[in-house]
């Protein structure tokens, strides 16, 4: 009777132990939250500069709708050790939406930029913490999505296919 | 004593003399002794292609609809309203709010597409057009013309589908994503 609950024992001990190495396992490959676009405009990116090409025109705008244009270069490096992304991206002055802009490499946002208002611009942008990249070419996108000038979002947004070269 | 002193400074003198002046004339004109030609040459080497730079409009109109449900029709024969004919529903939106329009300005050729993302499953939406290839801006065509009508494209949204009738406020049914891409020569 005793070798019997001792048995018993020792193989509850070893699935108690598989478990807890199942558990411990898991919550350390976890993927982590997606990053989403903010509901409302966040604070403004602090890495942007002005574009220097306010002369007061604004875009048409249709009534309730939005206008924007979006000035880039489809070539964007990452550099893991500084941990930032070079990129050229603007808008311009006579845009009448605000702008969240972010990276997106295999489903996954690496840069998310706070908000770039109209007649801004940036060329470097911070990468994110969850960002888990290696050196490499890659196809990625840019995914922009507008604010109104209440800084709610806009229905429509803007996907551009980019090549990404990441750097040591 | 004195007059060996100065006969042989003054031969010192007028020989240091000769050898300045003889300096000055080899290297004044390019002849002498020692001249030196320095071959100064030039050659042409034509401008890089100017680097690619995307620049797109896009506008939207307020894409706000509404959907008026289908009449109920009365049966004369049991007095009853037959409130499940739905074939006269309606969709419509104000004059031009449904419309977007994508414009050009980059110097490379761009392709745009457009895609609806429903978020209500009983709303669907097609546009009229839903992909255009741009010519570059740069093209002789257009070069200079910030209005020509190769790099312009309209679409125009419409939704079709039903809409639970406890939606009585502007709700979000769906959203348009517009894609701007390269397009490789």
């Amino acid at each position: 009777m005793a070798k019997h609950s001792n048995l018993l024992l020792a193989l509850l001990t070893v699935v108690t132990c598989l478990s807890v190495c199942t558990a411990l396992w898991a919550l350390s490959n976890q993927e982590p939250d997606p990053v989403l676009p903010p509901d409302e405009l966040p604070a403004a990116e602090e890495n942007a500069v002005p574009t220097g090409d306010d002369n007061g025109e604004k875009m048409d705008q249709p009534e309730g709708g939005g206008a924007v244009n979006l000035t880039y270069s489809d070539q964007v490096t990452i550099s893991l050790s500084e941990g930032t992304a070079q990129l050229s991206f603007s808008n311009p002055s006579r845009s009448n939406q605000s702008m969240v802009l972010e990276i997106v490499i295999q489903g996954t946002t690496v840069v998310q930029s706070g908000a770039l208002v109209p007649g801004t611009q940036v060329e470097t942008l911070p990468l994110l913490d969850t960002a888990k990249l290696s050196p490499g070419g890659y196809e990625g996108k840019f995914q922009v999505t507008f604010y109104d000038e209440n800084g709610a979002q806009a229905l429509l947004n803007t996907e551009i296919p980019i090549s990404i070269t990441v750097t040591e | 004593m004195k007059k060996l002193l100065i006969v042989c400074m003054s031969v010192v003198l007028m020989l240091s003399l000769s050898v300045t002046v003889w300096a000055a004339a080899s290297y004044s004109y390019g002849v002498g002794l020692d001249s030196k030609e320095i071959p100064v040459t030039a050659k042409y080497v034509a401008a890089s292609e100017a680097d690619v730079v995307y620049s797109v409009d896009i506008s939207w109109g307020s894409m706000e609809f509404t959907y008026t449900a289908g009449k109920a029709v009365w049966n004369p024969v049991n007095h009853t309203y037959d409130t499940s004919n739905t074939s006269t529903a309606v969709w419509a939106c104000e004059n031009d709010a449904n419309k977007i329009t994508v414009i050009n300005h980059s110097n490379a050729d761009v392709s745009c597409d457009l895609t609806y993302d429903k978020e209500i499953d009983s709303v669907t939406g097609v546009f009229d057009s839903n992909s255009y290839s741009f010519p570059s801006a740069s093209n002789q065509s257009y070069l200079g013309n910030q209005n020509a009508e190769a790099l312009k494209f309209n679409a125009y949204l419409t939704l079709s589908g039903t809409l639970d009738s406890t939606t009585t406020t502007a709700t979000q049914v769906g959203t348009i994503i517009v894609t701007i891409s390269s397009i490789s020569e």
